[in-house]
């Protein structure tokens, strides 16, 4: 099955974000494993183009960062951790229903099963 | 590995310092991206045995370095880019100098034409802008309170700055009678109605955010 990269994913990486965050905080390289596992592998992303989308869901409250208190005994610069806010878990309600709408109705076009 | 370090931070800042945003918003994002790339860079280190090798793949991991500009800029809120695009990106000695020679100018002309005050009003208005720029690019507990709430204090001041304007005007059309006397009224007036639009759009919009 060929992977699912960049092109396929733009407009989609948000919600998958806040769908990962759903289950529980988490920094940047966190989300990505999440994202990887959930793909089974088939999601190939660019890792530095999460941070865009981390930042335009927290410029629209739908995520909220806080720097992590401990380094966990890493060298090198702190890392933020990411939750999803309300009004995040309510976009992400709403993306579900869209998307599922969208596979039902383009899935029978394209005679997909559904 | 402290070699490596200083590349992947030099990387890191390539990208991230010609962004039009605030000091305090690159170094986040720098300090951010630079513990990502270290920590796949610490992964690829356990495949390859060169050091270099180990970068090149955290690099490919990471993605084109231009192309990620290009993301992160488009992430920065668009008045953020705006202002920081006109005073924070290309703002050097030659510029701090101009800014301070035309408040400098308008004062001193205020001051011998006492009668057209809104001169040395300008001026002291330009200068609070600029020093409220600079408070926000600056990383201290004061521009961290007031930096998420920004666009507020940025609304307040422009509704306080119209109400100003509002008063003078109508008394100046009640000794002149001459309609275009109340133009200053007019956009004092536009001023308020923005600013207080302004500030209240983003007080409602920070208080759902906090919800």
């Amino acid at each position: 099955m060929p992977a699912i990269d960049g092109d396929k994913l733009r407009g989609h990486l948000e919600m998958l974000i806040l769908a990962t965050l759903e289950k529980d905080e988490a920094h940047g390289l966190e989300i990505l494993r999440r994202l990887e596992a959930g793909g089974c592998g088939l999601l190939k992303l660019k890792e530095g183009s999460l941070y865009p989308a981390l930042y335009r869901l927290e410029a629209a409250g739908e995520v909220e960062a806080v720097w992590e208190k401990d380094n966990h005994g890493r060298r090198g610069a702190r890392r933020r951790i990411y939750r999803l806010s309300s009004k995040g878990g309510r976009r992400l309600k709403q993306a579900r229903g869209d998307f599922q709408q969208f596979v039902s109705v383009v899935g029978g076009i394209l005679g997909a099963p559904v | 590995m402290n070699r490596e370090l200083l590349h992947c931070r030099e990387k890191i800042a390539r990208m991230v310092q010609p962004l039009a945003a605030s000091s305090g918003r690159k170094r986040a994002m720098q300090e951010e991206l630079q513990a990502h790339l270290l920590a796949i860079f610490e992964e690829e280190s356990a495949h390859y045995s060169s050091e270099k090798t180990a970068m090149q793949a955290a690099m490919s991991r990471f993605g084109n370095a231009d192309e990620l500009s290009k993301q992160l800029q488009a992430s920065v809120p668009f008045l953020e880019r705006v202002i920081y695009s006109c005073f924070g990106q290309k703002e050097n000695g030659m510029s701090r100098f101009w800014i301070t020679a035309l408040v400098v100018a308008m004062i001193v002309w205020g001051l011998i034409i006492r009668e057209h005050a809104e001169f040395m009003f300008g001026a002291l208005c330009m200068l609070g802008a600029v020093g409220f720029c600079h408070l926000l690019q600056r990383d201290n507990a004061l521009s961290r309170a007031i930096r998420p709430r920004w666009q507020e204090l940025a609304g307040f001041f422009v509704a306080l700055l119209g109400s100003g304007m509002i008063l003078p005007g109508l008394a100046h059309y009640k000794q002149t009678l001459d309609p275009f006397t109340l133009l200053p009224s007019a956009l004092g007036t536009a001023l308020v109605l923005s600013g207080l639009t302004i500030a209240i759009y983003n007080w409602r919009k920070n208080r759902a955010r906090l919800a």
